[in-house]
């Protein structure tokens, strides 16, 4: 059928293309494959969020707003894999593992500040890593100040909500998560991200995928070892001073860890530190490339603005502990590449620790014995200025006996190590 | 400013139009020029404002020179003329290559300051050389400033092309029927633009995100690429600037069609060429003419001998490739592309006496050669696209197949099926687990694109009935069929939904790529 005036044709054009934009804006607000809205959450339609994975920043603060968490959890992928905010220990609801994958203590401040502004906070627990504290470690690409409730320095950002409004409603990338969550919810497929922002933490799962993307865990672990080495070969300092300061923006990246303590302390947040378990052999890594003192450092660093912020207020320092170091737990074996059927309890990659250990940690933190009542004694040191010289010394003692006890591993670490240090 | 930013699309160019024809319809003609040529600039500064003043010396010199040409005649002129050109693009575009190069022949350690290449500055020289030695050769007559200015200026083929020709240009702006708003020629470049929206944003961008962890890893050195992962990476860009570039030449002829000017044509369905000559009629038509015209023949062309025809494709397609980019990479692409049409005019002349119709072969035939073509292409692009030699040479090294072959991890399952095939296969060297390089979503989306480029019908085939370029691809079949553009509610709606697309591809979201599982 020919129309044979463009006038008509224009019009016919014109409002099919209105139709189809509102239509598209409807449908990715309601498929809303990001996590941004979450208006509608149905099982086999539109649970397993695909857009989420790769854009964990503006999937978060969507949902901060969506599900108004009393409680969070911050930190990296570390906490993200491993801290499941339904422990029972929160005694709040609802929690939310704000935890984002590849940040710094800069995002983890201003995540913090968005959820706080959004609905006060009763409770926050923190997984504290050394690289959170990288001064040269870029703010992600995905982070973006203009989706936060809050400024810097507190100040309200009225139209903070519209700023991801057209990339998660008129972009193709969104349409095309769309479809792929409608397929991947109707399949039962996997998903990224859990509602409560914990990622998918199966072991089962996280098991596969390991055997079927990179053969074993003995692969896995030298991979993530690999890339220590490669980063340090690329030179950041050991020296905590340089490490921590960036010499360009002039800013000394502990402001920021230090900003979380006195809001905390000023508004009365039940505020938790730990310092995340990796497993020994990451640590023995770290020994290796020369960077024991830094860690050390570090920690001396952290537990002295916790104290003296609470001295400056008047108040209990908040408690902070460290769960890092060589234990019957973070030693756990490592199955080599032919044992491909053999699962690992408490890790699946040399940094990230499973959910299960994970809440031995919150059982302790949380002070309940509920998931598992006997948290080993030895799993968790409550450390203060009095006592973490003891501790780190302890530490020292322990490292070497994990050396001893397990020689071949120390000996396969060390010889990774020298190839790199050669190289240089 | 790019056509697919939303600022150009939906402020500047209903701005510009619209002011155009107001101008245009109550007669002021020249004003509507003039309007034209500013909005030119205006779009030419966005980029940077100091290089205004470079564009506007450059058309005044040449068209002071050119016409005194016409009258003179001037061979002396034209020499000056076209020498003053190839300088001020030698300068900008090929200073630090030169000494780069140099340094290390000569032993010395000369350093000059980046340059910063003008934009645009490859196509606006070879518009006016051609136009200066066609004033010499009495190809020309003398124009009015104004049109000159908008020959050489006119935004859609400013930044990219197509590279147009003063006696095809020149003579439109001065037809007054092009300031009368014709609504069906307003379609027309409207939907041509959105197709080659589309083809830019929603296919040369999405499968430009396997092209460069490809090309990135072979720079680095860091990994050595799989056979799989190489040819992915090389095939995915073959289709990217494929993509790319042809889908901004349909953004440029749909521009113009809504001005009412006719464009040459610049891309013919290239990789539907069955040969390498056949390649070359269909890519990149304009720039073909050019050198042919201007380079060629005058060299000689194919009338002084065979060797010396030979000689003379070298030359034409070294220089070629050099246009494309200072750098040894784009020279050794337009060398290897020299040495292909060297393989195929002999190849030729020997078949030719038998037989001389190429297209005369069996469905294998064509086919066979359609494959290898596009082989032969892909493997040239990898050069074109590496960072450097040793990149080049990283992913070719790749894709022949040194570094061994990764199949996804989920396939040892599969083929486990069938036999022990997965065992057999990890027993002869093929590994299992995940690329890196290259994801692995990649492939079907490759084998689309590749039965999509063959298969369907290019935007000129879609627009055939409405003649929207100026110039059109000879031999060019116009079979009616259901996806030919007509003024009918389905080709509405199917317009429609390629503008959603094209428009929601231009709204993207960073993307974090974390370490994936």
């Amino acid at each position: 059928m020919l129309i044979q005036s463009s006038k008509k044709y224009l019009r016919l054009y014109l409002s099919a293309l209105f139709l189809l934009l509102l239509s598209t804006i409807a449908f990715n607000l309601i498929i809303d494959p990001f996590g941004v809205y979450n208006f509608v959450d149905i099982q086999s339609i539109n649970n397993v969020k695909t857009g989420q994975g790769n854009h964990v920043r503006m999937g978060k603060a969507g949902a901060v707003r969506s599900f108004k968490p009393r409680a969070i959890v911050l930190g990296n992928s570390r906490a993200e894999y491993g801290i499941n905010p339904e422990h029972p220990g929160w005694k709040v609801e609802p929690v939310y593992n704000l935890g984002v994958s590849g940040s710094n203590i800069y995002e983890s401040l201003r995540y913090f500040q968005h959820a706080h502004s959004i609905q006060p906070l009763d409770k926050v627990l923190i997984m504290l890593d050394l690289n959170l504290f990288d001064a040269y470690w870029e703010n992600a690409v995905d982070f973006s100040e203009e989706r936060l409730a809050v400024s810097l320095n507190e100040q309200k950002n009225e139209y903070y909500y519209l700023s991801d409004f057209i990339p998660t409603t008129l972009s193709l990338n969104a349409l095309t998560q769309s479809i792929n969550t409608i397929w991947r919810s109707a399949t039962n497929k996997t998903t990224t991200y859990l509602s409560n922002g914990q990622r998918d933490w199966r072991n089962d799962l996280l098991f596969r995928t390991v055997i079927r993307n990179f053969g074993s865990y003995q692969n896995i672990f030298t991979i993530e070892e690999k890339s220590l080495l490669e980063a340090k070969a690329k030179g950041y300092s050991s020296d905590l001073k340089k490490y921590s300061y960036n010499q360009r923006t002039k800013i000394n990246v502990f402001d920021w860890f230090r900003k979380i303590v006195k809001i905390s302390i000023r508004d009365n947040i039940d505020l938790h530190l730990v310092l995340t378990p990796s497993h020994a052999r990451y640590f023995e890594m770290h020994r290796l490339m020369g960077n024991w003192t830094l860690w050390e450092e570090w920690k001396r660093a952290l537990v002295d603005i916790v104290e003296e912020e609470a001295k400056i207020a008047g108040v209990t320092p908040f408690p902070f502990w460290d769960f890092s170091g060589f234990t019957p737990l973070t030693t756990e074996y490592v199955p080599a590449e032919n044992e491909k059927d053999t699962k690992m309890e408490w890790y699946f990659e040399s940094s990230h620790f499973t959910t299960d250990l994970g809440d031995l940690i919150q059982d302790k933190v949380f002070n309940r014995n509920i998931l598992s009542n006997n948290v080993p004694d030895y799993f968790g040191v409550l450390i203060t200025s009095k006592n973490i010289d003891e501790h780190l010394e302890e530490t020292r003692v322990l490292n070497l006996r994990f050396r001893e006890e397990q020689p071949n591993v120390a000996k396969e670490l060390q010889e990774l190590a020298s190839k790199y240090i050669m190289n240089e | 400013m790019l056509f697919n930013s939303p600022f150009f699309i939906f402020v500047f160019l209903p701005i510009v139009i619209f002011t155009f024809y107001l101008l245009g319809s109550r007669g002021f003609h020249r004003l509507a020029i003039v309007w034209l040529v500013s909005a030119s600039l205006f779009f030419y500064g966005w980029w940077n404002v100091n290089y205004l003043l470079l564009i506007s010396l450059s058309l005044m010199f040449n068209y002071s020179l050119g016409s005194r040409i016409v009258v003179n005649r001037s061979r002396l002129l034209m020499i000056l003329g076209v020498t003053a050109n190839l300088c001020l693009l030698g300068y900008y575009k090929y200073a630090n290559f030169f000494i780069d190069s140099l340094n290390p022949i000569i032993g010395t350690d000369y350093n000059l300051e980046k340059i910063i290449l003008p934009l645009a500055i490859s196509f606006f020289t070879f518009e006016q050389i051609s136009y200066l030695v066609d004033s010499y050769r009495g190809n020309a007559r003398n124009y009015s400033f104004i049109h000159y200015c908008i020959f050489v200026l006119f935004f859609p083929q400013l930044i990219a092309g197509p590279i147009v020709h003063h006696h095809e240009m020149i003579p439109q702006f001065e037809n007054k029927r092009i300031f009368k708003f014709r609504l069906h020629r307003f379609v027309i470049g409207m939907t041509i633009f959105f197709i080659g929206l589309f083809k830019k944003v929603v296919i040369a961008d999405s499968v430009a995100l396997y092209v460069a962890p490809v090309f990135d890893i072979a720079l680095s050195g860091t990994e050595s690429l799989s056979f799989f992962a190489a040819w992915g990476g090389a095939i995915a860009y073959s289709f990217q600037l494929y993509f790319d570039f042809s889908g901004y030449a349909d953004m440029a002829i749909g521009i113009a069609m809504m001005f009412g000017i006719r464009m040459p044509l610049n891309f013919h369905s290239p990789y539907k060429a069955v040969n390498i000559i056949d390649f070359w009629r269909r890519w990149h038509m304009t720039l073909s003419r050019f050198l042919r015209e201007y380079l060629y023949i005058p060299l000689g062309g194919n009338k002084k001998g065979k060797a010396r025809r030979y000689i003379n494709l070298i030359i034409v397609m070294l220089l070629g490739g050099l246009w494309h980019g200072a750098g040894w990479t784009f020279v050794v692409w337009g060398g290897l592309h020299g040495f292909y049409l060297i393989i195929n005019h002999a190849w030729q002349s020997i078949k030719g006496r038998t037989n001389s119709n190429v297209n005369a072969g069996s469905w294998l035939s064509t086919w066979l050669s359609r494959i290898i073509t596009f082989i032969a292409i892909t493997v040239a692009w990898v050069f074109f696209r590496a960072e450097n030699m040793d990149a080049a040479f990283e992913v070719l090294k790749g894709m022949a197949g040194v570094n061994g072959v990764i199949l996804p991890g989920s396939f040892l399952h599969i083929f486990n099926q069938v036999g022990d095939f997965g065992g057999y296969l990890e027993a002869h060297g093929v590994q299992f687990g995940l690329d890196v390089a290259f994801n692995q979503w990649g492939f079907p989306l490759l084998f689309v694109l590749l039965i999509f480029t063959w298969f369907s019908p290019n935007t000129q085939q879609l627009m055939a009935r409405y003649k929207p370029t100026f110039t059109v691809f000879q031999g060019a079949t116009h079979r009616s069929s259901i996806w030919q553009w007509r003024l009918t509610p389905y080709s509405a709606i199917y317009s429609a939904v390629l503008t959603l697309l094209a428009i929601i591809g231009l709204n993207e979201v960073s993307e974090f790529l974390y370490f994936q599982f």
